[in-house]
């Protein structure tokens, strides 16, 4: 008897483990899944009822590698912040579908074609990083659907050579990036270096300032650097061997920066300038690296993120979602691109007519947003609202608290 | 050069806190814990919430993190491994178990507190301290002697007490053991604890420097595995030599050869080492009566 009763609790035991363990797994990715994963995660209006309806679909990471720091959020806010303050305006009703692409440029691919084909989207915003952007290039302009892409900086995503072109971005390129920051970094015979991550945005750094490099006639060392590489004291001491006194730094990801500045502090190596891209413009950087990491930086951006209309956009942001941005330049840049698209539906009448939507985007002009006056932001030949005049570009550095500050546009050698 | 090795030592000291969970877990359960950079980003973040309660001091925040990790590597235990171990030496659910218990509580972290990286603000020795033409960051000397330690610690339980005694007789053969009256079970949930407090402790040391974010421990995960490769996975000690050797060539690589190299070869010495020495440096090869 004793013997059953032993065999009866080590046969159920093992059963009601098994239960225990799938009722709590069960449990754990409904929670998990609530808010991400999906391709069809979510979708809701905003904006003019009873205006000009359009379907605005919104892509990028959720989850994954870059879900941390370039996730969708930023876009998505962006959007809204736009489409608060000028859905009146233009009389344009939203409603939006966002989806994760899961930091995948495969995933992406497939997304948007759900999106376009199934979901029947108006307008393409997003991806978030160059290699979704990249991915999904060919799909969009064969589809032929606006398309806006405030995030993605890589070179060759904007291909005019493509005609009817339905892409129109509002960030800049990195090779305007490289134009503006090489003129500056080369000045008085500097030594040169550039540490860049090894995704696709650095990659794209990469190629645009070897060919800056290459056009001056200059030398350029470099040092690819994994994104979250635990330590980079290796990397740091390899320029400062090499004698480099003069540093760019382009990487995807604040925290990335912060562990460099952190090795070039801890290194006592001291080069000027030392420049990095907007991506350490926030808390994603300050909130890692120390003031004495940052006291030698400059961060190049191509607006001017300390002018009173974009910090009253940052302050729009923190009472909306209760925190600050963690890239107010995203958030700038897709808030312009959205109040970009509205201006031209609202032109056309319906965002439905695609191809008329397209034609009226390169025909605004007098176009202003946050402050600066674009005046004609696109053409038929030109995608791009911004370009590599050095004169329209800004420097930028962080005060003690972590403040950004205004350092005046780029000057040049 | 002596600046990388050093740097190489210190760093991979870290790889060998968090590879000492993985040998221990594997000596008593034949299983390698595929969530524990779930546990160092939830470590990290739970620092971060007792950030606040200043009348906690440093060492008593770092406690409370050990201990609930502690509990968590139990849970992981309970939940991910043990239905699916025991039945057969050829039931690999655990490994699929627990890299979904790992995705499940990533997506629960990033969801919940966002991607943003966040600072922790304590736990942290700033500055760097220079010998001659060496300059070591504070931080990761801090990291140095806590991995050193805690590693230490674990190393002479095992050898000297009780518990460490039976710890052994069940990596030795699990069956044997339970003749001989010990509770298996209990050895083995302990194992996964144990494997935690120094996994938690150097979470948050490191999240110290780096920032507290998601994607704290998968940087760190392939490395410390390295580590236990390299070294054994049967020799808790051990494992400060396999994090020292893989910190060393990484560091040395990327300064010699450029990162592109130096991040790839502490992974072709691990290939290396599978292919010729796979019981790793301290491990014994074991033989099979036919």
């Amino acid at each position: 008897m004793k013997l059953h009763s032993a065999r009866t609790r080590s046969y159920i035991r093992p059963k009601r483990t098994i239960l225990l363990a799938a009722v709590t797994l069960t449990a754990a990715l409904t929670l998990a899944g609530c808010s991400a994963g999906s391709s069809d995660d979510s979708a809701s209006s905003t904006g003019n009822p009873g205006g000009i309806p359009v379907k605005m679909g919104i892509l990028g990471p959720q989850t994954g590698a870059y879900a941390a720091f370039a996730g969708v959020g930023e876009l998505q806010r962006g959007y809204e912040l736009a489409a608060d303050d000028f859905s009146k305006k233009y009389n344009i009703n939203f409603t939006d579908e966002v989806v994760d692409d899961q930091s995948d440029p495969a995933v992406a691919s497939r997304a948007v074609q759900t999106m376009l084909n199934d979901d029947k989207i108006d307008v393409l915003l997003g991806p978030a990083t160059s290699g979704s952007a990249l991915q999904i290039a060919s799909v969009v302009q064969s589809t032929g659907r606006p398309w806006l892409s405030p995030s993605s900086s890589a070179d060759n995503l904007v291909d005019m050579s493509i005609q009817p072109n339905w892409l129109f971005r509002t960030i800049n390129s990195n090779a305007m990036a490289a134009n503006v920051v090489g003129q500056y970094l080369y000045a008085n015979n500097a030594k040169v270096g550039l540490i860049y991550s090894t995704d696709a945005f650095g990659q794209s750094s990469l190629a645009s300032m070897q060919a800056y490099a290459q056009k001056a006639g200059k030398d350029l060392a470099v040092e690819p650097l994994a994104a979250g590489a635990p330590d980079v004291s290796g990397a740091i001491q390899r320029l400062k061997d090499a004698g480099v006194n003069s540093l760019y730094i382009t990487m995807s990801n604040g925290a990335d920066i912060a562990a460099v500045t952190k090795a070039i502090s801890d290194a006592n190596y001291k080069p000027n300038p030392m420049v990095a891209t907007g991506q350490a413009e926030g808390p994603e950087y300050s909130n890692v690296a120390s003031p004495s990491d940052w006291a030698n930086l400059k961060i190049v951006d191509s607006r001017d993120l300390t002018s009173k209309p974009v910090q009253d956009l940052a302050a729009e942001y923190k009472a909306k979602y209760g925190s600050p941005p963690s890239r107010l330049s995203t958030v700038a840049n897709t808030y312009a691109a959205v109040q970009l698209y509205m201006a031209a539906v609202a032109k056309v009448g319906s965002a439905t007519n695609y191809e008329a939507v397209r034609k009226a985007m390169e025909d605004i002009t007098d176009f202003s947003s946050l402050g600066v006056d674009f005046g004609t932001p696109f053409s038929p030949t030109d995608h791009d609202l911004f370009d590599a005049d050095p004169s329209k570009w800004f420097l930028q550095a962080l005060d003690p608290n972590g403040n950004l500050i205004s350092t005046g546009s780029v000057p040049q050698g | 050069m002596l600046q990388q090795i050093l740097t190489g030592l210190l760093i991979g000291s870290l790889y060998a806190l968090i590879a000492q969970s993985a040998v221990l877990a594997y000596m008593t359960t034949r299983t390698i814990n595929f969530a524990v950079a779930s546990v160092m980003s939830a470590s990290a973040f739970l620092a971060l919430a007792l950030a606040p309660f200043d009348w906690l001091t440093t060492p008593g925040r770092i406690a409370i993190v050990a201990i609930l990790a502690t509990a968590f590597g139990a849970v992981l235990f309970r939940v991910g491994v043990a239905p699916f171990s025991g039945s057969s030496e050829h039931d690999i659910r655990w490994i699929l178990s627990l890299v979904a218990l790992g995705l499940v509580f990533d997506d629960l972290i990033l969801n919940s507190q966002g991607g943003q990286v966040h600072r922790l603000g304590y736990a942290t020795i700033p500055g760097t301290l220079t010998i001659g033409d060496v300059t070591l960051s504070n931080q990761l000397i801090l990291i140095g002697v806590v991995s050193v330690s805690i590693i230490g610690i674990i190393e002479l339980a095992s050898r000297y007490t009780g518990i460490g005694l039976r710890m052994r007789a069940v990596a030795e053969d699990r069956g044997t053991a339970e003749l001989m009256g010990i509770r298996t079970n209990r050895i083995r949930i302990g194992s996964y604890a144990v494997g935690m407090i120094g996994v938690s402790i150097g979470a948050v040391l490191w999240s110290a420097q780096v920032g507290v974010s998601p994607a704290l421990g998968s940087p760190l995960l392939l490395a410390s595995f390295g580590a236990a490769i390299i070294s054994s996975f049967t020799s808790i000690g051990g494992v400060l030599v396999g994090g020292a050797i893989f910190g060393v060539v990484t560091q040395l690589s990327s300064y010699i050869f450029g990162s592109a190299i130096g991040q790839v070869s502490g992974l072709i010495l691990v290939i290396l080492v599978l292919v010729l020495r796979p019981q790793g440096i301290f491990g014994k090869r074991a033989l099979e009566k036919v």
